[in-house]
């Protein structure tokens, strides 16, 4: 059940819905028109991380997951996308072998080297990454999960230090784009506290939906083979996150597992607000 | 009540509004004060001393002018509460005024200070209004962060967002 809710890169993911199918393709246009700096945005449960996993079959991705690693600096992140993407990056590498000095060093280090040169010199990392990829063609899409899991994380700030870090650095690294998602506060903190790096991200945001819509509803019914019974309940039951959605499907006959028993307490009449005077 | 809402009732009472302020003609209003505050020219000058109030002169005679809105709003919500559709509007303008512009996400604790203030009703009235309608309603979608959370349901929320 709970393994069912969650995803990750060594799952197969299909991407259901009108709404986050556009959200896909939005992300595409942004890569294609040459914005660097993408940023996703949607509530806990929105699909975040199905849309960027989704991604890979349309662009040259490279995906990591950053819930698991200790620090949120780019090193951290430069060597967390070499750990996770190996078997591309040596693809990569094959493109520098004719290469003299360092681009033919870069050609030949190994996995090990690898991560140490991502994560002591980020950005001669990612440098090497953008000569190859652009030789190559592909415009390498970084797709950064879970780089901010909330406001109050204390890495907070190593991790928008590193977008600003990548931000300031776009036009040497041209075939590379960074795909981050977040959450809502954590783009309201971005705003309080570097408003630098905030202009430059709203320029390519993608806002997941917040809630499942009956359009939306009705494609996911079809998928999923739900009953004409079971829609109209997950109808009656209010705005709801797609892991909701999901969860409802698999647990009909109680939804207050799926943390939206409160939304049922009113759902036809609106509650009446008495107002306490002092 | 004390003499400071006194002072505000009064002035609410006689007064008229006109922009940020309530203002009221002085004669009648010491005459009126002076019924239920023991030295209301002591009160005013203390109010005045604070901002609260001032003294104005306006055309032959002299003016009360009532700059406090916090304390304008207070008495105005007690003479008459606001409404359900009050309460309403007053947390969606919140809303759209303390939104984020990309998310649409507004910070709960900042919302409740602007539904306190502009209801006249404290910050905990304000967020018990907010707790009664967002379970009312399926208008509002509810996010995890922000400064202040509320309980709704098993879980706490800090950011809300006011959807179609």
């Amino acid at each position: 059940m709970q393994r069912s809710l969650v995803t990750g890169r060594h799952n197969k993911v299909k991407l259901l819905g009108y709404s986050w199918i556009r959200a896909r393709d939005s992300i595409i246009k942004h890569v294609r028109d040459g914005n660097q700096l993408i940023t996703v945005i949607g509530r806990a449960g929105s699909g975040k991380t199905t849309l960027l996993l989704s991604l890979c079959d349309y662009v040259q991705c490279l995906y990591t997951d950053m819930a698991g690693a200790g620090d949120r600096d780019l090193s951290a992140v430069a060597a967390s996308i070499a750990m996770d993407n190996m078997d591309k990056i040596v693809e990569l590498q094959g493109e520098l072998r004719r290469e003299k000095g360092d681009l033919k060093a870069f050609s030949r280090l190994g996995a090990y080297d690898l991560v140490e040169l991502a994560r002591l010199k980020p950005l001669t990392f990612l440098g090497m990454l953008n000569e190859a990829a652009s030789r190559k063609g592909w415009r390498v899409v970084m797709e950064v999960d879970e780089g901010l899991l909330s406001q109050d994380d204390p890495r907070a700030f190593r991790f928008i230090e590193a977008m600003h870090g990548f931000r300031n650095n776009m036009r040497l690294l041209d075939s590379i784009y960074l795909v981050v998602t977040m959450l809502p506060d954590v783009v309201d903190l971005i705003a309080k506290v570097d408003m630098p790096l905030f202009e430059v991200m709203r320029l390519a945001t993608v806002m997941l939906p917040d809630y499942v819509g009956p359009d939306d509803l009705q494609e996911v019914a079809g998928a999923l083979s739900l009953t004409p019974e079971t829609v109209e309940k997950i109808g009656r039951l209010g705005p709801l996150t797609m892991r909701q959605l999901m969860c409802v499907a698999l647990n009909p006959s109680d939804v207050s597992k799926c943390g939206i028993d409160e939304i049922e307490m009113n759902p036809m009449e609106e509650a009446e607000v008495e107002v306490q005077q002092q | 009540m004390d003499e400071v809402g006194l002072a505000f009732l009064v002035g609410v009472l006689l007064g008229d509004s006109d922009g940020d302020a309530v203002y009221a003609p002085y004669k009648q209003y010491m005459e009126v004060l002076g019924k239920w505050v023991g030295r209301p020219d002591e009160l005013i000058k203390e109010l005045s001393a604070e901002g609260k109030i001032g003294v104005q002169k306006h055309g032959a005679g002299y003016r009360v002018a009532l700059m406090d809105a916090e304390e304008v709003g207070r008495v105005r919500a007690m003479l008459s509460p606001p409404k359900r559709e009050d309460a309403v509007k007053a947390i969606d303008d919140a809303i759209r005024q303390a939104s984020n512009p990309i998310t649409g996400y507004a910070d709960i604790g900042q919302v409740i200070r602007l539904v306190a203030g502009r209801l006249g009703i404290s910050q905990g009235d304000a967020e018990a209004i907010l707790v009664k309608t967002m379970l009312g309603s399926k208008s509002y979608i509810l996010a995890y962060g922000g400064t202040h959370k509320i309980r709704i349901g098993s879980s706490y929320y800090g950011l809300v967002k006011r959807v179609g």
